[in-house]
């Protein structure tokens, strides 16, 4: 517990980086912001691509973990606007999805998105592993 | 068939009239048959069709007597994807000198769709190769039901997928004490519905990966692939069980195994399955040897256990889908019994052969080969998936 607190410390003061997520499911969305909150991250999250996208351009977190399948502006539409924006451009993007389809990979990692995981296949401790990768952590 | 005019003036009236009714009968019975009936010849030019043919089709004989069969008629796999001549059914029969058989769209002449069965057979006359007999059974309503079936699955498989990743993730954050800390019982509790779930997500996939190899819809994109990595990273995952039997494993490749044209992620997923069924099924102690032999006409990958082997009486039944058996079961109540039905079906569409010899307490070899020129390409809407995560592009 000592251990972890010290971490949450350490990270926070080195980093103070922003994660944004953008998942439909109330379930997965809490358990993300709940887990990547607790190893010290500030997180804001999004219940749809709509707001996601308003929010990433609004706050232009550091990272942002993003889902596929969801309601009002799914989330290759989403990746779609937010790199034609000039604050978006350049927000690494996680893709965690059950969506098993190459074009839908293919087009993430067109445009940008780094890494493309499947939500049923992976762990929360290999998802803090991608972010950390990610944010040089 | 007609006597030529010359020999009609020499032929005895009696010999004619006997002829005639031998034709009518050949036509009576071949329309009798519910099935439709091309005849080629070895050109791949139509000389004959039967009524069922027209009925299925909308063609009418002259349409089609003297065309090659694709000239008419648009086919396509049931992917939607157009095949190639190798893939249809009369160039491998004629080839082979053995009969092939497919399942194709085809479109008729109002422009419909209808589900076939195809039976491709060379025939001889004298000895001779002569051509070819196809036999088309339409079997629209069946694929219809089937793939609403099929669909189902794979629907509430992948709504099945939310909820198990929500439990997934849930159980992990407990057993690390994020709520609270817990009693060791508390936490081996965890541990058991954790495995629980594991298993869940598991069948999921394989159940989603048959849908989608039911379907069709799956694809296989072949890249030049290190075997060798392939298998050894099979290995390395299954460590922790083979460690806990003291399993001997080794392993030998021979020829440039290091870059055939194989999709990775298809073959990570057959290995997977026959190299942790052997891990599964072979008792404390045994040995497993995996070998690939890369020569100019074919890779051949064989897995060879000192397991428990397949009952003589239920080896027709190994690639069946949920088949387990009862040697094993009685032992080891988990495994979906999917994972073989899934290997046969993947190495098949990818232009493969599958194949085993076993013996009870003895063990079992699997043998997997392609030909040299790897695995066949196919476009799909759907990745198969492994039981492990993706790896990410670039980490």
């Amino acid at each position: 517990m000592y251990g972890e607190k010290r971490l949450k410390w350490s990270v926070a003061m080195r980093s103070k980086q922003t994660i944004l997520v953008v998942e439909d499911d109330r379930q997965l969305r809490k358990a993300l912001t709940t887990k990547l909150d607790q190893i010290g991250y500030k997180v804001v999250s999004a219940p749809d691509g709509e707001a996601g996208l308003k929010l990433a351009l609004d706050k232009q977190p550091d990272l942002l973990i993003l889902d596929m399948l969801m309601p009002k502006l799914n989330g290759n539409d989403m990746l779609k606007m937010l790199r034609k924006d000039r604050r978006g451009k350049h927000i690494p993007v996680v893709v965690l999805t059950n969506d098993a389809s190459p074009k839908s990979a293919q087009a993430a990692i067109k445009r940008g998105a780094p890494a493309y995981f499947s939500k049923a296949s992976i762990s929360l401790a290999e998802v803090v592993e991608v972010v950390r990768y990610h944010l040089g952590d | 068939m007609k006597l030529p005019e010359k020999m009609t003036d020499k032929v005895p009236i009696v010999h004619k009239k006997q002829v005639e009714q031998a034709q009518a009968k050949e036509e009576a019975l071949i329309n009798s048959l519910s099935d439709g009936i091309i005849v080629r010849d070895q050109k791949y030019k139509i000389t004959k069709i039967n009524l069922a043919l027209t009925e299925m089709l909308g063609y009418t004989e002259k349409e089609l007597i003297g065309k090659r069969t694709r000239d008419v008629i648009k086919i396509k796999n049931l992917s939607g994807t157009t095949p190639s001549e190798d893939e249809l059914t009369t160039r491998p029969s004629q080839e082979t000198g053995r009969p092939v058989s497919g399942t194709f769209s085809w479109s008729t002449k109002e422009g419909g769709k209808i589900i076939v069965d195809v039976v491709t057979s060379p025939y001889r006359i004298d000895g001779k190769l002569a051509g070819t007999v196809t036999v088309a059974r339409d079997v629209s309503e069946q694929a219809a039901i089937d793939r609403a079936k099929t669909e189902f699955v794979s629907l509430a498989a992948h709504q099945l997928r939310t909820p198990l990743s929500s439990i997934n993730w849930y159980l992990e954050m407990l057993s690390d004490d994020a709520a609270g800390k817990l009693s060791t019982n508390q936490k081996d509790y965890l541990q058991e519905v954790m495995f629980a779930n594991q298993r869940m997500v598991a069948l999921v996939n394989d159940l989603l990966n048959v849908s989608h190899i039911d379907l069709g819809t799956f694809a296989i994109k072949p890249v030049p692939t290190d075997i060798e990595q392939v298998i050894k990273n099979v290995v390395a995952e299954l460590n922790n069980q083979i460690a806990q039997k003291s399993l001997h494993i080794t392993t030998a490749f021979s020829g440039q195994v290091d870059n055939f044209l194989i999709d990775p992620q298809l073959a990570h997923i057959v290995f997977q399955n026959l190299i942790g069924n052997a891990v599964k099924y072979t008792p404390e102690g045994g040995s497993i040897d995996i070998y690939a032999i890369l020569d100019n006409e074919r890779l051949l990958i064989s897995i060879d256990d000192t397991g428990y082997g397949i009952p003589k009486s239920e080896q027709d039944k190994v690639f069946h889908k949920l088949f387990r058996a009862d040697n094993v079961v009685k032992r080891d109540t988990e495994g979906t019994g999917l994972g073989l039905y899934l290997v046969k079906a993947i190495v098949e569409k990818a232009g493969g052969t599958i194949g085993f010899v076993s013996r009870v307490n003895r063990g079992s070899t699997f043998t997997v080969e392609f030909p040299s020129t790897g695995m066949k390409k196919q476009s799909g809407s759907q990745v198969l998936a492994a039981h492990r995560k993706h790896q990410p592009q670039g980490v």
